[in-house]
């Protein structure tokens, strides 16, 4: 196969140099293990958990110490970017009001900007959704700008799936398409690095490479072609949108709201969920009767149409049993989100069925789904 | 273009009690280059701020042409009522104008048929004021004709009542209230809004409907259109749901796939047509 | 301005949340600086007279006095707001309403004749009106302080009403039911403890209590299926808030 202009190769004890280049100018968030957990946050070469294996299930997870030579041995936990791009909770601005006066600070964003190590396929296509949700839509939203903005990403090629993983199906990994500065394809005893953008080149040109070869990229091709084929689960990408659109009173999502705990944890770990709501937090101290006035600030945090109060008005709820709960969030994720963004809302990366303490599978759930004859 | 995350001041010029609970305030800028730079159009809605209480979706019901954006609002919870204990020359944080409104231009040749029911009468009197400030009363003509459909509870609840005649200089206007009370004096129609639409001759090939109110009034005022032949692709509906950021990035408003504050929160009736029915969507 | 006034009472309960109250510290002083503080046993004995703008409400109603004294405590308030886990749900001494009182006394006291008690311990709200519920046990400083100012503002106070996993997930806590295995109630109790026990890698016992459609039976079933038998199961819900977590159950089935 003919090698492409920017592959390189990297030693894997180089990788570390990766992290030299970075580390002056960036924040480094990767994966690291915490509490049994493959968790991001912020690490250095040797926090990244090589030859780490996890077991993931529906509602079930573990890790293992495997015989695996690769680094990136282990797949996704249940952090993406969205902790760091929308970050779970987060102050908006500050506030200080009187009888005729108030002032509004909006609050500092932190100083470095992120460098993301390890971002799979999948995650980056969510990304691609953040970007159209957060940036392109009518108004953007100066949060996720400000960190979005200089954030520097390494991606890494899958070469083994995850239990719960679909994205072939869904057409949004294994492999790496766009969406990175650098791109890392873990090969027997190196790296092949790629750039895909004029920063991640810079920076491949200041580490100690060597030239790739042809036999590397069809190593490449080949490691990502046995993902696909060892992915366990599937989804029938093409023809949900239409049964979740013809189907609102299927009696199966009643069947789901019987087992469904409405806990929300789905919602949390899938990286395209991106549900938020705000609030201004007053504290007994910050209010004062002479003169009249009172302080705060506004919080923004993660919501979930899970919670009871998502589609609560004056007047009622908009969506007031389980089974509508439920039925907004496989919709979203499957059908509106390709009418509303232009790309798929489920990236398959497999979060939501492994952290959801009931087991509940989209895949397994969407299958389910059939037009009434 | 100001940024629209975070809320800028704006003073209160008057206060107005409308019916019992609702009022009508009228608001200035503070910030005279955002002033400026603000340019809404009917059916867009502003947040209205009160710090440390929280934020509202409230639709202008003013027309863009008037000096002060104006608001008409019902206490329903913590900020409406927050706001209503507001007067003049103290301030609110507002953000805006989100969403996209009535079809203005579209209407200015058709036969404009405004429907409201209740408080959805406040985006539409937006309407009303730019035709009131854009057309002389004089040439109220055959055609194009302009007619006002309202509904409200009793005649106690009719919000503007005071400025219904002058809506006459332009429109053809049908009232009709739920109940009226024996002691009060109400020579107007009683009963639901949709039997008004027995006394309109349409001609379904040239009008245009904007319609607010309850959801449930909506739905039933559409069936009546749709039997008098007028296509779904003129009929403009303005939708109600749980908003937080109003600019499309907290997901509150979700209505099946479309979001209220940045795809309407005017539809055209065709868009959603298919989701209209459908339960706890 | 006239400084709104407010009460603090206690009913059967471990006196914790109202060293909540103590515990606010600093703004203690705010406390007593916004509001007069008409009763509070704890500070003063000063008698209770004239009408509240807001109680504070802590313990339990387990005695025929009780029963009524609630009832007066609610006629001179405006905002009545239970505090805890006793006054919210009935407390850990509800678990008396699942068996008889007669043998509870028979094997405590050395004459039981004397003792005298209402057959189960149950919350405020079973008694009169109550506008505020603030859950755990004990409450959240930070959650009363909000609550208080909340008051003063004339809002509604923002009790969370979703699980304390979403609160989990935010923290970024390892979720200890699926990847250590332990019966964590976290699904379906209220969010509001700041993930105390999940951080310390202890599941969640539920001083929170259930929230609002809690589908309890569906995350036993989890936990039987990794093998906990149906008695370890209601042991599970049996603590603090074993009245309320019993009765969510029984109101299962609305999907
Ligand atoms: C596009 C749009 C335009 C609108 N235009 C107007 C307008 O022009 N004029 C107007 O008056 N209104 C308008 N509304 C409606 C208005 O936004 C709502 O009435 C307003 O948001 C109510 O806010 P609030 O803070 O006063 O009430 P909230 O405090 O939010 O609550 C309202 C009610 O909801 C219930 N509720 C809410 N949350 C909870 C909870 N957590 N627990 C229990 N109960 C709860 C309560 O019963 C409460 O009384 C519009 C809405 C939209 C979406
Ligand atoms: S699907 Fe699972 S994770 Fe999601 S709310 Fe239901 S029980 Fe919780
Ligand atoms: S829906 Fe589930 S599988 Fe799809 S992106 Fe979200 S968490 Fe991943
Ligand atoms: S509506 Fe539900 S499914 Fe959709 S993004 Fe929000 S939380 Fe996720």
């Amino acid at each position: 196969m003919s090698v492409p202009a920017t592959a390189r190769k990297l030693k894997k004890e180089d990788l570390s140099c990766v992290f030299d280049q970075l580390r002056a100018s960036h924040r480094v968030i990767g994966p690291k293990i915490e509490g049994g957990v493959i968790v991001l946050a912020d690490i250095d070469v040797h926090d990244i958990p090589a030859g780490f294996e996890d077991r993931q299930a529906a509602g079930s997870y573990s890790l293992i110490r495997s015989d695996r030579p690769e680094i990136f041995s282990f797949s996704a936990g249940p952090d993406s970017f969205k902790r760091f791009l929308h970050p779970p909770v987060s102050e908006m601005f500050t506030f200080r009001r009187s009888r005729t006066s108030m002032t509004i600070t909006p609050s500092g964003r932190e100083e470095k900007p992120l460098a993301f190590i390890g971002i799979r396929a999948c995650d980056l296509s969510a990304m691609k959704l953040y970007d159209r949700i957060f940036l392109e839509g009518p108004v953007k939203d100066n949060t996720y700008a400000s960190l979005r903005s200089n954030a520097f990403i390494i991606a890494v090629n899958c070469c083994r799936p995850g239990d719960n993983c679909f994205c072939s199906s869904m057409g949004t990994g294994p492999e790496v398409k766009d969406g990175y500065d650098i791109v890392l394809t873990e090969l027997r005893d190196s790296f092949l690095v790629e750039s895909g953008t004029v920063r991640g080149q810079d920076l491949l040109a200041r580490l100690a490479l060597e030239e790739a070869t042809g036999i590397d990229v069809d190593e490449k091709a080949e490691r990502t072609g046995a993902c696909i084929r060892a992915m366990k689960k599937s989804i029938r990408a093409e023809e949900l949108p239409g049964l979740i659109y013809r189907n609102p009173d299927h009696p199966h999502w009643a069947d789901i709201a019987e087992r469904d705990l409405e806990c929300g944890n789905c919602t949390q770990v899938c990286p395209t969920c991106f549900c938020n709501a705000t609030y201004d937090l007053v504290r007994l101290s910050q209010v004062s009767f002479k003169p009249p006035g009172l302080s705060g600030v506004r919080v923004r945090k993660w919501d979930s149409c899970f919670s009871r109060n998502f589609g609560r008005v004056h007047g009622g709820n908009f969506r007031p049993s389980r089974r509508a709960r439920y039925r907004q969030w496989m919709s979203h994720k499957l059908a509106y989100a390709i009418e509303q963004f232009g790309l798929p809302g489920c990236v398959g990366c497999g979060r939501c069925i492994t952290w959801c303490p009931a087991g509940i599978d989209i895949t397994v759930e969407a299958e389910a789904l059939k037009d009434a004859r | 273009m100001h940024d629209r995350s975070t809320p800028f001041e704006a003073t209160i010029k008057w206060t107005r009690k409308e019916t019992r609970d609702t009022f009508t305030c009228a608001i200035r800028i503070s910030n005279r280059d955002i002033q400026r730079g603000y340019r809404f159009v009917p059916g867009q809605f502003n947040m209205l701020y009160v710090p440390g209480i929280g934020e509202a979706p409230i639709s202008m019901s003013s027309s863009p042409l008037d000096r002060d954006i104006m608001h008409t609002v019902r206490i329903a919870g913590d900020v409406t009522t927050a706001l209503s204990l507001l007067g003049a020359g103290e301030v609110i944080g507002i953000r805006g104008p989100f969403g996209r409104g009535w079809p203005i231009e579209e209407a200015e040749d058709l036969d404009l048929l405004i429907v409201a029911g209740g408080l959805g009468i406040a985006p539409l009197r937006s309407v009303a004021r730019h035709f009131m400030k854009t057309h002389s009363p004089k040439k109220k003509t055959a055609h194009p004709r302009r007619m006002l459909l309202y509904g409200a509870k009793t005649p106690k609840d009719i919000v503007f009542r005071d400025e219904f005649p002058r809506f006459r200089d332009i429109f053809d206007v049908f009232l009709s209230v739920d109940r009226a009370d024996p002691e009060e004096y109400w020579r107007g129609e009683t009963g639901l809004v949709t039997q008004l639409f027995d006394r309109l001759s349409l001609d379904p090939v040239r009008t245009i409907v904007f319609m607010c109110g309850p959801e449930i009034m909506m739905q039933t005022s559409v069936r009546e259109l749709i039997l008098r032949e007028v296509p779904e692709e003129k009929i403009f509906v303005s939708m109600e749901r749980n908003m937080n950021c109003g600019m499309g990035i907290c997901g509150h408003c979700f209505f099946g796939p479309k979001f209220v504050c940045k795809d309407g929160p005017v539809f055209r009736f065709s868009e959603i047509s298919g989701l209209m029915g459908i339960k706890e969507l | 301005m006239k400084r709104p006034r407010i009460g603090i009472f206690k009913f059967t309960s471990c006196d914790g949340c109202q060293l909540s109250v103590l515990n606010l510290e600093e703004e203690l002083l705010d406390l007593v600086g916004l509001f007069q503080v008409a009763f509070f046993r704890e500070a003063t004995d000063r008698p209770l007279r004239g009408h509240l703008d807001i109680a504070l409400v802590e313990g339990s109603i387990s005695t025929g006095w009780q029963r009524s004294h609630v009832v007066e405590v609610r006629e001179r308030t405006r905002y009545l707001v239970t505090i805890g886990a006793c006054a919210t749900s009935g407390g850990l001494q509800a678990l008396r309403n699942w068996t008889s009182i007669e043998d509870y006394k028979k094997s405590v006291y050395p004459s039981p004749g004397m003792i005298e008690t209402l057959p189960c311990s149950t919350p405020i709200s079973d008694h009169v009106y109550v506008d505020y519920e603030l859950w755990g046990c004990p409450v959240g400083s930070d959650e009363l302080s909000e609550t208080l100012a909340s008051f003063l503002l004339d809002k509604r106070p923002g009790i969370p009403g979703y699980s304390l996993c979403m609160e989990c997930k935010r923290k970024g806590t390892p979720c200890l039911l699926i990847a250590g295995s332990a019966p964590c109630l976290g699904p379906v109790t209220r969010a509001g403890c700041g993930v105390l026990c999940p951080s310390l890698e202890r599941p969640c016992y539920g001083c929170f209590g259930p929230r609002e459609g809690a589908n309890i039976d569906a995350l036993l079933n989890v936990f039987r299926k990794k093998g906990l038998s149906p008695h370890e199961c209601s042991l599970l819900l049996d603590k603090m808030n074993t009245y309320s977590y019993r009765k969510a159950r029984s109101r299962e089935g609305r999907l």
